[in-house]
């Protein structure tokens, strides 16, 4: 499902010096199959992320998602095909404070409608599936690993068949980060997503049906899981 | 797409700069407009005050000072028309009636004013509670007046007017030499200065001035051979156009001079008008500079604001969405402000007008007009059109980097 040819990214550092962070002559994978992203810091995990998701531009080379070259796009194409095709976590969750649980998965619609519809019925069965309480009104009354699936709501609310995690489970407690760990394998697994996870995390990893090593933005090795 | 929510959410986040930012733009606002309503109200009330008094004769002298003695009573030191000057006036066939204006005492603050029956009817078109003068010592009091009809009031010399001709002449008292004054009768609302007036009949005036002997004639009622004293103005009413502008010529002359009451307010308004217009300059810089001032403090803002953006971004949001979403959000602080703006504008007006009212008895109304309505717009569009700035500035920095 994912094809990745020759894919090269520089970047300038305040001297005006350049230099890569990317440098990835092929990398291929298949959904339904948990996949982690692993490496030192400053190796250029989210870096590839990004640039797999069209966040960041790569400078040369070929991103095909399911056929769809979106290397080749432009920005605000990308923008539109990562809204309908990508869900993304962070570590910080990045929800919207002054919104409600239920209107932070519905973020994602607003760039395309003016009402959500028929997705806010789905907003809820995922806040439901994920189990975030219904009655929460305030994202202040959640924990932090409700917090991380209301993210998680928010990232298959146009029910995508990409899922991009950075660090999913590094602003979490065990249980919490057990619960998202278990979530990602099931959409990869069950549901037969692409799920490509960022994260040091020793659990994740030993969840992880596919390792990969990135060292200072080469594929340095892949671990047999 | 629908970016209100995110902007209903930035105001949330931002509640306390936010208002901080539309009270600063509602201030700004509200200068402008309550200078232009007050003014407006003060030109339009003057002028409405203006309206009985169709044609003034006077001793020469500024005609601006002689309407404010005679249309806004307040009075000041005047040269005095000469009885018989006075009583060639009353003789020309010309005038529906003359009625003298004889000012400079006051009764508890309140103006006297000495004149003629004629003059109260045609002020009040007859409305009149109570009774006309029947004796000298009679007043008909202004429809503002605190005092009741049978009440006796007392009435002390004042500044200017035929008060100050007297005082030269001979060596007053403050207390009325008459013992008092016995109101009988009460004005309907004019809407001028006379509302808060104490009508006398005007042989009253000469005789507490000791220019004429006590109770000589119908008390208000004059005629050319009648005993007459001197007074500081008369104000004629033309029988019709021709008449108008034939009286003005004829009394135009080097002991006297005549005028429309509207030749002096239009050099007045002139004046305002200018003064109006440096300060809307001077406003319109404030609000300049005061949206100015909230679009660097946006754009700073907005700063800390980074990460929420670029999130937007990295969930699929196009950067026309960022730019909407900055764009609202300070179209509607410009909105909210300018519309609070007018209306604290108008407010401020209408109580600045409700203030000189009761100092002058001029009927003020400030009132909303195309004028304000303009500048709402004008501040509006244009902050709509600043506001492109940091909506572009957010535009181009939306960046993902800030998202870990």
């Amino acid at each position: 499902m994912l094809h990745v040819t020759n894919l090269s990214l520089t970047f300038e550092d305040a001297a005006r010096t350049r230099f890569k962070v990317l440098d990835i002559p092929r990398l291929d994978a298949r959904p339904g199959a948990l996949l982690v992203l692993t490496g030192s810091s400053g190796s250029g995990k989210t870096t590839l992320l990004n640039t797999l998701c069209g966040m960041q531009a790569a400078d040369e080379g070929r991103i095909d998602w399911a056929g769809q070259e979106i290397s080749s796009l432009s920005e605000t194409a990308r923008d539109r095909w990562r809204r309908d095709h990508v869900g993304l976590v962070f570590q910080d969750f990045h929800l919207i404070e002054e919104l409600s649980p239920l209107d932070n998965v519905l973020v994602p619609a607003w760039f395309s409608r003016f009402r959500a519809g028929k997705l806010r019925q789905r907003a809820k069965g995922l806040l439901s599936d994920l189990g975030v309480p219904a009655s929460r009104r305030r994202l202040s009354e959640l924990s932090r690993g409700e917090r991380q699936r209301v993210a998680l709501a928010r990232a298959l609310l146009f029910d995508p068949q990409i899922l991009l995690a950075d660090e999913p489970t590094a602003s979490l407690d065990r249980a919490a980060g057990a619960a998202v760990i278990e979530t990602l394998r099931r959409l990869a697994q069950d549901e037969g997503r692409f799920v490509m996870a960022v994260s040091h995390d020793p659990a994740l990893i030993a969840a992880a049906d596919r390792l990969i090593e990135l060292a200072r933005g080469r594929l340095r090795q892949e671990v047999p899981a | 797409m629908n970016p209100f929510p995110i902007v209903l959410a930035l105001f949330r986040k931002t509640w306390l700069t936010s208002a901080l930012f539309l009270l600063l733009i509602a201030i700004a606002m509200a200068l402008g407009v309550a200078i232009i309503a007050q003014e407006r109200s003060m030109r339009e009330g003057s002028a409405r005050a203006s309206d009985p008094f169709d044609l003034i004769i006077a001793a020469p002298g500024s005609r601006t000072e002689i309407l404010f003695n005679v249309v806004y009573l307040r009075p000041s030191a005047v040269e005095l028309i000469a009885a018989e000057t006075l009583s060639k006036i009353l003789a020309d066939p010309a005038a529906e009636f003359a009625a003298p204006i004889a000012f400079g005492d006051n009764a508890e603050g309140f103006p006297i004013i000495g004149t003629t029956r004629d003059m109260v009817r045609h002020l009040t078109a007859g409305a009149i509670e109570g009774a006309m003068w029947q004796h000298e010592d009679d007043a008909i009091i202004g429809a503002n007046l605190p005092f009741e009809i049978g009440e006796t009031i007392h009435s002390a010399h004042g500044q200017g007017g035929i008060g100050a001709e007297a005082s030269q002449q001979d060596d007053h008292d403050d207390e009325d030499s008459h013992g008092g004054l016995h109101v009988t009768g009460r004005m309907a609302p004019t809407g001028t200065a006379w509302d808060s007036a104490v009508l006398v009949p005007i042989q009253y005036s000469w005789s507490t001035h000791a220019l004429m002997a006590p109770d000589q004639g119908v008390p208000g009622e004059l005629t050319p051979d009648g005993p007459l004293g001197p007074v500081p103005a008369v104000v004629l009413k033309p029988r019709g156009l021709g008449d108008a502008y034939w009286l003005r010529s004829l009394w135009q002359t080097d002991r006297t001079t005549a005028f429309f009451p509207a030749e002096a307010l239009t050099e007045i308004y002139a004046y305002m008008g200018d003064v109006r217009r440096i300060m809307s300059a001077l406003t319109t810089a404030t609000q300049a500079l005061v949206i100015a001032a909230i679009l660097s403090g946006v754009i700073a803002l907005m700063q800390l604001y980074s990460a929420r953006l670029a999130l937007l971004r990295a969930l699929g949001a196009t950067r026309s969405y960022i730019f909407l979403v900055m764009w609202i959000y300070m179209v509607g602080l410009i909105l909210a402000g300018a519309v609070l703006g007018l209306a604290s504008g108008m407010v401020t007006a209408r109580a600045i007008s409700a203030i000189f009212a009761n100092e002058t008895g001029l009927s003020l109304s400030a009132r909303i007009g195309w004028a304000e309505i303009r500048l709402t717009l004008i501040v509006i569009g244009l902050g709509a059109l600043l506001a492109v700035v940091p909506a572009l500035t957010h535009f181009r920095k939306a960046s993902l980097s800030q998202l870990r």
